[in-house]
């Protein structure tokens, strides 16, 4: 949910001098971001441990915020997208937090599969294996319910770039997905 | 056949497919907009929204976290910069116990979407996990997932597969599960349907329409091993080589070693000419030092294995990489200079007349032949070209990327592995384009021919090996011996039959699998070695692995390996044909351009669309001249469900440079619905053994009974050649075999009194010419 755009614009500034002010951003917008990094890494201890990087930056630089008609929230995603760049980037590739993802078994019936936690993850994981602008503007679309202009906002790109984007990563997954058919019973 | 899709009863616009029920309660408009004229993608935007994972952060942490923002905010922290994990350790069951409650929340989501689905009736709902895929292992069974409990006798009943495709059928819960008797056809498009009167439920209910499911198979040829009898391989050793080596085999079907070790005694001597390169543009030094001035090295070598037991011929110092020139005639080498350096060194393909054409200042990866005249070589962060003798360039990397690690045989292509994490780059050389491989790092292989890659995904819990044809972004898993073991990947063959990895897990110790692609049947099983190299004709394989005392080089023939009829067209027209047919599937116009000579637009000629070709058959009427026959084919969709085809007609000749073939000649039919029956997708012949022999291949099952009398093989004179035909249920095939051996191409007739298991006959007599 939304803060109220004033009320929240007001709450930022009282909180580049207020600990408490920064301390109800933080309830706020917690649930948010730790979600985000998590859908993004898989594995608690490494979301925990970006998401309290995200904070700390933002309570750092939140003296040199200023408002751009965004969410505060577009300006912490910001800031998440960016470390959770550099978490991958820090990670040896044999230890992908990425091997958290269940790989299907083709020999189980599909409706077992779907009915499966793994299945619901290898759903989601189809978006881990789109190229990385595709898969950060699914994800802030589908995993965070973000406004396209919004994550143009976050990914610093305009909202038909975006629309490109999740287009594109839509067909990605549909390939990715065994896909559904479905047929109207007779009236 | 083509369908309308009706609007669901549920619809509340009546435009178009709105959410399962079981997907209902979230709608966004700014994707219902994007995707208005897309509804599937709209319904995959669902599913995936549904099954976003939903984390719930251990509340411990979220109030630690708080605090410390807290105290830093008010000063009582300093400012070093946050610190991972800074708060209090915490007992590690606390962080198993916000896992598992990760994991529940997970499960939850995918628990309440299906079982809410399960409470609504009024649709009938299936799933399948192939639909609409273009390359499905041909061994996958087809499960079809229904939402609610269905008349099984009714169904299945109602069930037809085109082409026609001998099947069992079961019923897992309210999945059907259809398997083929005989595996599906490779580089086949499918379509199953169950008829609408056919689609009844359990209580009775009938659906408003039938269900039609169309897909495609992986091109593969059909497996012949089963992993729980897979043999040995029976390997003749070949030599000795340093620890590492890697091999290749040579245009004369010799084993070349990079690092090979020979004796001082019995071994032949540098050929004339090897001891000192020329036109160097650094001083060159001898390729092979000698340790006894009989002119061979004491230690490695570049080496040269014709056989078991015959005499090692040593080729040049110990290389780095080593590249044959299309034709055969020419070596590249590249050798370590000193101090990191590197030189590529040209020679004859027996070692002499080396001149060394570049030096670089580090190690040298690759070197290969994009045609006789040009050479690639790679380092890990630099692409040269060098036309030959010596005019060179440099290939723009792309700056996102991390080293180079490998080259296709034909130069077209190379991998850049990632800097960071997973995901690596197939770079086209020529144009710059690029394709990430899904979860690749660091093991990637190319086929001989350079059209397919292989490598392994790591991005998962456990490693899968996947391939794609180079050209196109179409990547097919392959099962593997013992999933979730480690895999290393070691050879794809020339053709991109078979595949060659090592296998090792905790409780197993490593060994060579040798398997068809992409099925990943396994043919072989061999010693633990991550270097190998399959016979460019087929048939065997080359490794290095541990000996009793060092490393061996080995050769061994693979088991179980069907060696079609031989080629009786030149391997450069048929690569040029492949090459030709797979840039028209792909639609890479560039490379059409290319592959084709003057007078005739091949772009425009091509059908868009293309899913795939078969090459029906290829001869040659005369020197330097190759005429085929290729079906273009456009799978069906759920909006036409029938598949499409356009027969083309096409001509090679060799060109004037003699460098290889190009396409001179092109007629290309309309594209046209394919009629029900069984269909000819291969024809070829030759000499195979001590009889001429004719492989008619099929994508349908057929009646065997009707096989025999309905393909008659005749000479260039029209006369009837005589012969035994059998029929493979396994493979599709009919074999041919003729009495007698004939001079020059065949013409082979298949007629309409062929059927398919369906009772469906050939809709109209096919001829083609084979051999030359």
């Amino acid at each position: 949910m939304t803060l109220p755009r004033a009320y929240e614009d007001q709450l930022v500034e009282r909180a580049k001098q207020d600990a408490e002010a920064f301390g109800e951003l933080y309830d706020h917008y917690f649930g948010q971001i730790y979600r985000f990094v998590y859908s993004r890494l898989h594995e608690q201890e490494a979301a925990e441990d970006v998401t309290s990087e995200v904070f700390f930056k933002a309570l750092r630089a939140i003296g040199r915020y200023r408002p751009s008609g965004h969410p505060f929230s577009a300006w912490l995603y910001q800031i998440a997208v960016n470390a959770i760049n550099d978490h991958y980037r820090s990670r040896r590739p044999t230890s992908s937090l990425e091997s958290a993802i269940a790989v299907p078994d083709p020999q189980r019936p599909v409706a077992e599969r779907v009915a499966d936690s793994a299945e619901a993850a290898r759903v989601w994981s189809a978006i881990d294996s789109l190229p990385p602008q595709q898969r950060m503007a699914m994800t802030l679309k589908l995993g965070e319910d973000l406004k396209l202009a919004q994550i143009g906002q976050i990914m610093g790109k305009s909202e038909g770039a975006i629309k490109l984007l999740i287009h594109r990563g839509m067909i990605g997954v549909r390939q990715r997905l065994g896909v559904v058919v479905s047929v109207e019973e007779r009236a | 056949m083509a369908r309308e899709r009706r609007p669901r009863r549920n619809s509340h616009n009546g435009k178009g497919s709105l959410p399962p029920p079981w997907l209902s309660g979230w709608f966004d408009p700014e994707l219902k907009e994007l995707f208005e004229k897309e509804p599937e993608l709209y319904e995959t935007a669902h599913l995936l929204r549904a099954s976003r994972p939903e984390a719930q952060p251990d509340d411990q942490y979220r109030r630690r976290l708080r605090a410390s923002l807290m105290a830093e905010a008010e000063g009582a922290v300093g400012r070093q910069g946050p610190l991972r994990r800074w708060f209090m350790p915490r007992p590690r069951h606390l962080a198993w116990g916000g896992a598992a409650a990760g994991v529940a929340l997970v499960a939850a989501t995918a628990l309440a979407l299906f079982s809410t689905h399960m409470q609504d009736h009024q649709t009938v709902t299936a799933f399948s996990d192939v639909a609409a895929l273009h390359s499905v292992s041909p061994e996958q069974a087809v499960t079809v997932a229904f939402n609610q409990p269905m008349d099984h006798a009714a169904v299945v009943a109602g069930l037809r597969i085109q082409p026609a495709t001998e099947i069992t059928t079961a019923w897992q819960g309210n999945s059907l599960v259809i398997t083929p008797v005989h595996h599906f056809a490779g580089n086949t498009p499918y379509t199953v349907s169950i008829a609408q009167a056919a689609l009844r439920t359990s209580i009775g209910t009938v659906a408003a329409a039938p269900l039609v499911i169309t897909f495609g198979t992986a091109a593969t040829p059909p497996p012949v091993g089963q992993t729980s009898s897979t043999p040995e391989l029976q390997p003749a050793q070949l030599g000795q080589a340093a620890s590492g080596s890697g091999v290749a085999f040579a245009p004369d079907g010799s084993v070349v070693a990079e690092a090979g070790i020979v004796g001082t005694a019995g071994a032949t001597a540098p050929p004339s000419g090897t001891a000192a390169p020329t036109s160097t543009p650094t001083a060159a030094q001898s390729p092979a030092a000698t340790a006894t001035g009989s002119g061979v090295p004491a230690g490695p070598a570049l080496v040269s294995f014709a056989g078991p037991g015959a005499q090692p011929v040593v080729l040049g110092k110990a290389a780095e990489a080593v590249g044959f020139s299309p034709d055969g005639s020419r070596l590249a080498v590249a050798e370590a200079a000193g101090e990191g350096a590197s030189q590529v060194i040209v020679a004859a393909a027996d070692g002499s007349n080396a001149s060394v054409v570049a030096t670089s200042g580090s190690p040298v990866v690759g070197v290969a032949w994009p045609g006789a005249g040009r050479l690639v070589y790679a380092t890990s962060d630099a692409i040269h070209t060098i036309d030959l003798p010596g005019t060179s360039a440099t290939v723009t990397l792309p700056s996102s990327a991390g080293p180079v690690t490998a080259l296709s045989p034909d130069g077209r292509h190379a991998y850049l592995a990632p800097a960071a994490g997973t995901g690596g780059i197939l770079l086209d050389i020529a144009d710059g384009s690029t394709r990430t491989l899904t979860g690749s790092v660091s093991q990637v292989a190319f086929s001989g021919d350079g059209a397919t890659v292989a490598w392994v995904d790591q991005s998962g819990g456990q490693p899968r090996l996947l391939t794609s044809p180079v050209d196109r972004d179409a990547p097919a898993p392959v099962s593997t011996l013992d999933p979730g073991s480690q895999l290393t990947l070691a050879a794809v063959s020339h053709d991109g039959g078979e595949v060659a990895y090592s296998v090792s897990g905790p409780s197993q110790s490593e060994q060579l699998v040798v398997a068809q692609l992409p099925s990943g049947a396994a043919l072989a099983l061999g010693p633990a070695t991550h270097v190998a190299a399959f016979a460019p004709q087929g048939g065997s394989i080359a490794y290095v692995a541990a000996g009793a005392s060092g490393s061996v080089v080995e050769l061994a023939p693979i088991p179980g390996y069907v060696r079609p009829p031989a080629a009786m067209v030149p391997a450069p027209a048929i690569d040029a044909l492949n090459a030709f047919v797979a840039a028209q599937v792909s639609g890479n116009a560039g490379r059409l351009h290319d592959l084709a000579g003057s007078g005739f637009d091949p772009v425009a000629l091509t059908p868009k669309g293309l899913s795939r070709a078969y090459t029906i058959d290829a001869s040659s009427s005369s020197p330097g001249k190759v005429s085929a026959d290729v079906d273009l084919v456009v799978d069906p969709t759920s909006h036409h469900q029938v598949t499409r085809v356009a027969a083309e007609t096409l001509t090679l000749t060799r060109s004037a440079t003699g460098d290889g073939y190009l396409v001179t000649a092109l007629d290309v039919a309309a594209l046209h619905d394919q009629p029900a029956g069984p269909h000819v997708v291969r024809v070829a012949g030759g000499p195979s053994a001590s009889h001429y022999v004719v492989q008619v291949t099929f994508d349908s099952d057929l009646a065997a009974a009707s096989v025999p009398g309905a393909i008659t093989v005749s000479d260039d004179s029209g006369t009837v050649l005589h012969g035994t035909t059998v029929y493979d249920a396994n493979t599709r095939v009919a074999t041919v075999t003729l009495d007698s051996m004939p001079a020059g191409p065949v013409t082979v007739k298949v007629d309409t009194s062929l059927m398919d298991v369906s009772r469906q006959a050939l809709a109209a007599t096919v001829t083609a010419v084979t051999g030359g």
